[in-house]
């Protein structure tokens, strides 16, 4: 076994799909990785990202090698073979495999290399990485499974489309309905955010193994005397892939669990000049000098107003429900490329009156005006890029007239226009000298 | 006639064979009797005259519809574990058969090996022993898809051969050899068929007259003739067309077969 298996990995036709699949992984991995930051999460979340993408492709490459023997038109050695039919398909299978788990490795290896240079913070749950290399396995192993059954090139879209339909599914909201109707084990899936998702991952285990069972059957499905109690088979497998699949699109999509709160490590950052503390999940430590000068310097500007603070806290999600009205929340995107800019902007919807819903919009002669220009300016943005704001030069003047003053002058402005900053109640002439 | 592989069983017994395919009117093999000992036996016949679906029922690859077919003993259809306990004593190269491009000719060898349950210790000695018998040793690392027609054919006899079988079904082993490669495959086959039942299937009467002990003549699905190559000899008739005695016994049997077919029906 092991040499015809070293003999199927040096030919197998994985070996040029491969690194076509590790390229594309990784660079979907890379993209969909958080910008700035680096943490175990990110990668677990993007290992997980291109394994869905893979699906279509590894489903379709599976079917496609495990046709070789018909396309060679060598299935005369697998049908006079001295060994049990799925075993003499092992090794080529094995071999597909292998060069699968490589292009796998490849991709984890390059997500985890480019976090280590950004500094990679956290602990891997490895139930996250296995569950992504189970479900390019067994799209693999579906692919495999249906080319055996079906015996014909219509096993590679037929093995293509199985994974696109599920797409589509969940792309037209029905995946929970058609979930909860083909998931068996319905009565006893709960989602409980704060616990392991158990289920998620034995749906995953269930795929698995109803695919590997498929492969197996399938391989008997040419024996005339083994054809029934192998097509039995695969049903029953394929009820239990349904069944596994149901679980998973149940969960909807939730792979991780809600670390929790003991679980969390934090950093706190220190502002010597204005005394100012920020405390905020370790892996945004490569951005923590970005955060402090950003924090400081509007922390300076509202130390002489009642909006005055020196401590402020990641909120660990992006309800702003409860919020006092004033600087104390700190709400981070990993996602974005521009993570202090999207703090100061949702630290400033607990601050305005007139940005949340249900609440009076901007008032005064220049109500939304004023806002964006008390955003652009707290942000640091220096111009308000294209768009109408640019070409208001009324706007334009404002922000010009706050850049332009002193840091004293701009503590005072502030602190004189605190009221207005809270209501949102702007009129031009609060913006003129 | 046992379950297993008998070692003093006849190469294949049929008696009153009949294969059919599906949507055809007619069987491909129609209540054929035959019996296939040590040596070569030639199946000759014009295309579709059953040949290649009588080898492939022989090798498993077809199933039998009725009458009773006995291959080393073993009666067909068997229980897949009987099957594939016969499986290694059968070697079998098709009429057209595929092959891997990147395969060595070693590889191929030694995965033809695995399949047939040939243990790993010994492999190696089968190997050498096969590549030795189609003079391939010196191409052992040459990949098939760099052999030529006639070399290509001598890689797929040493994959039939490379686990010393007792029955050899080859379907056309001599199409698309040249002249010198017709007469050293002829003397390779001499060799194996001198202590094991070889099968060959062949249109080509020079072939038969050259190698065969035991000859098989097969029209429309039926054996019309089964004999020595003298006996064949003695049906000759000289106003038959063909430019050999051989060939001249082929085509009467041939006419005289259709002939009585067309008076029954």
């Amino acid at each position: 076994m092991k040499r015809p298996f070293l003999i199927e990995l040096r030919h197998s036709g994985f070996r040029y799909w491969a690194p076509i699949f590790a390229l594309a992984g990784a660079t979907i991995g890379w993209l969909n990785s958080f910008p700035r930051i680096a943490a175990w999460v990110s990668i677990e979340s993007s290992m997980l990202d291109v394994a869905y993408f893979l699906t279509p492709f590894l489903a379709g490459a599976g079917a496609w090698e495990g046709l070789r023997d018909e396309r060679r038109r060598v299935e005369y050695a697998r049908r006079t073979s001295a060994i049990p039919a799925p075993l003499s398909v092992l090794p080529r299978y094995l071999g597909g495999i292998a060069w699968v788990v490589a292009a796998w490795i490849c991709i984890a290896l390059v997500l985890v290399l480019r976090s280590m240079l950004i500094g990679l913070y956290g602990v891997p749950e490895p139930i996250l990485l296995l569950h992504s290399l189970a479900l390019v396995l067994s799209f693999t192993t579906i692919g495999f499974a249906l080319a055996e059954t079906i015996q014909h090139w219509s096993a590679i879209p037929v093995a293509t489309v199985l994974p696109l339909a599920l797409y589509g599914a969940t792309l037209a909201g029905r995946a929970g309905d058609v979930a909860t109707w083909i998931n068996i084990f319905r009565k006893y899936v709960a989602i409980d955010a704060s616990l392991p998702n158990a289920m998620f991952f034995g749906g995953a285990a269930l795929v698995s193994v109803g695919a590997a069972v498929v492969f197996a059957a399938a391989s008997f499905i040419r024996r005339r005397a083994y054809r029934s109690p192998a097509i039995l088979t695969m049903i029953v497998a394929g009820a239990v892939i349904v069944s596994g699949l149901g679980v998973m699109i149940g969960q909807q999509g939730r792979t991780s669990r809600e670390p929790a709160p003991a679980e969390l490590a934090f950093i706190t950052l220190n502002d010597a000049d204005t005394g100012l503390t920020i405390r905020v999940r370790e892996h945004y430590a490569p951005v923590a000098d970005e955060l402090t000068d950003t924090w400081s310097r509007i922390a300076d500007l509202f130390s002489e107003s009642d909006l005055a603070f020196d401590k402020l806290e990641q909120q660990l999600d992006s309800d702003h429900q409860g919020a006092p009205q004033g600087f104390a929340r700190l709400y981070l995107n990993p996602q974005s490329t521009e993570i202090a800019r999207f703090s100061v902007e949702g630290a400033l919807v607990d601050v305005m009156n007139c940005t949340q819903a249900g609440q009076d919009g901007p008032a005064g002669d220049f109500g939304l005006g004023g806002v964006v220009v008390m955003q652009a300016w707290l942000t640091g943005d220096t111009a308000l890029g294209v768009g109408a704001w640019s070409n208001d030069p009324r706007v334009v003047d404002a922000l010009d007239r706050l850049y332009s003053l002193d840091n004293a002058s701009a503590r005072a402005w502030v602190q004189a226009h605190t009221a207005n900053i809270r209501s949102c109640e702007w009129d031009a002439s609060d913006f003129q000298p | 006639m046992g379950r297993s592989p008998s070692e003093h069983a006849s190469g294949a017994v049929a008696h009153g064979l009949t294969i059919r395919y599906r949507r055809a009117a007619t069987a491909a093999v129609d209540d054929v009797t035959l019996r296939f000992d040590n040596g070569v036996n030639a199946l000759v016949g014009r295309n579709g005259a059953g040949k290649t679906t009588l080898l492939n029922a022989i090798v498993t690859m077809q199933r039998v519809h009725a009458g009773q077919l006995s291959v080393l003993g073993v009666n067909l259809p068997a229980t897949e574990r009987d099957r594939l306990q016969l499986m290694r004593q059968v070697g079998f190269l098709p009429q057209q058969f595929g092959y891997i491009p990147g395969f060595t000719v070693q590889e191929f060898l030694e995965y033809a090996a695995w399949l047939k349950r040939v243990p790993t210790t010994a492999r190696p000695e089968f190997i050498a022993d096969a590549l030795a018998l189609v003079d391939l040793t010196a191409h052992r690392r040459t990949k098939l898809g760099r052999l030529s027609g006639g070399m290509l054919r001598r890689a797929g006899i040493a994959s039939a051969v490379v686990h010393r079988p007792r029955l050899l079904a080859l379907d056309e082993p001599t199409a698309g050899l040249d002249p010198e490669q017709r007469i050293r495959f002829r003397d390779t086959l001499r060799g194996l068929a001198a202590d094991r039942c070889v099968v060959i299937s062949s249109h080509l009467i020079e072939d038969v007259k050259a190698i065969a002990d035991h000859v098989l003549v097969m029209e429309g699905g039926r054996a019309v003739f089964a004999g020595s190559v003298p006996e064949m000899l003695a049906e000759e008739d000289p106003k038959m067309p063909g430019d050999t005695p051989l060939e001249r016994a082929y085509t009467a049997l041939v006419q005289r077969a259709n002939q009585t077919r067309q008076a029954s029906a």
